[in-house]
């Protein structure tokens, strides 16, 4: 992969992403512009413009996310198999557990990374974070 | 007039009609490998939330712990669509806002299917 250094993202760069609105960034080596969101999928040095605690969230979120995603899955084929059975014997039932979209924000969010920017998580995440813990609908269904 | 409607209207108690018995067996049967499915799906995502509370990190899912209810597609139309609704809730155990329309129209799913996503 072409190493680019770019001019926001680079060494010595003081912005951090979080506050950094530019749509494009430039490589201070070869001069090529490109725009924020390529730079961060490209530029190894990406990372430099983070805060400590951004890169730590940014880590926890990979390693998380497939795991969760995983569990998501077994539960899903679950829920699949329990409308199967009904359909085969036509009979209705109550569930405590459902197909319905939602997130889920445990405490420990709030102790590890509460200090950082609501954007920034919510760029990670690609969904906006409730400043409650626990299941986001709870209170409300 | 079909043979289920008679059955009904021999008895006087509508929870002891042969069907109304017949429908109380099928939701025994049913519900028990059901509910195993439900609490494997439980299982699952409580091990989710344990892992979101490990790393701290909150996240986005399409399965959920809101309850709801699940009529089966064309229930309506089937031998038990003729049973009273009050029998079919209280027999299979299921209730909710919008339970006799999903019960007597020609369609099913999950009631809140509309209303959270």
């Amino acid at each position: 992969m072409k190493q680019h250094k770019w001019e926001e993202y680079g060494a010595g760069h003081e912005c951090s992403y979080v506050d950094c609105y530019c749509d494009h960034v430039t490589c201070t080596l070869c001069g090529v512009e490109e725009d924020s969101a390529e730079a961060e999928k490209e530029c190894p040095g990406f990372m430099n413009g983070l805060s400590e605690l951004e890169r730590e969230f940014q880590k926890v979120v990979e390693k998380a996310s497939a795991k969760i995603e995983e569990q998501i899955k077994i539960a899903r084929q679950a829920i699949d198999k329990a409308v199967k059975i009904s359909e085969k014997y036509g009979v209705p039932f109550y569930s405590g557990i459902t197909p319905l979209g939602m997130s889920y924000t445990p405490s420990s969010f709030f102790e590890k990374f509460d200090e950082l920017s609501s954007e920034f998580v919510e760029d990670k995440l690609w969904f906006s974070v409730s400043e409650y813990e626990g299941w986001e609908h709870s209170s409300i269904c | 007039m079909n043979e289920f409607d008679n059955e009904v209207e021999e008895n006087d108690d509508p929870y002891e009609s042969p069907l109304a018995k017949e429908f109380e067996q099928v939701c025994k049967d049913a519900k028990e490998q059901i509910n195993a499915k439900l609490e494997e799906a439980h299982a699952a995502l409580e091990q989710a939330e344990k892992i979101a509370d490990q790393y701290g990190v909150p996240f986005r899912s399409h399965i959920s712990p809101l309850s709801n209810s699940y009529v089966p597609t064309n229930f309506s139309e089937s031998k038990f669509g003729k049973l009273d609704k009050e029998v079919v809730c209280e027999i299979a155990g299921v209730w909710g806002e919008y339970i006799r329309e999903l019960l007597g129209g020609n369609y099913g799913g999950w009631i809140h299917s509309a209303v959270c996503y």
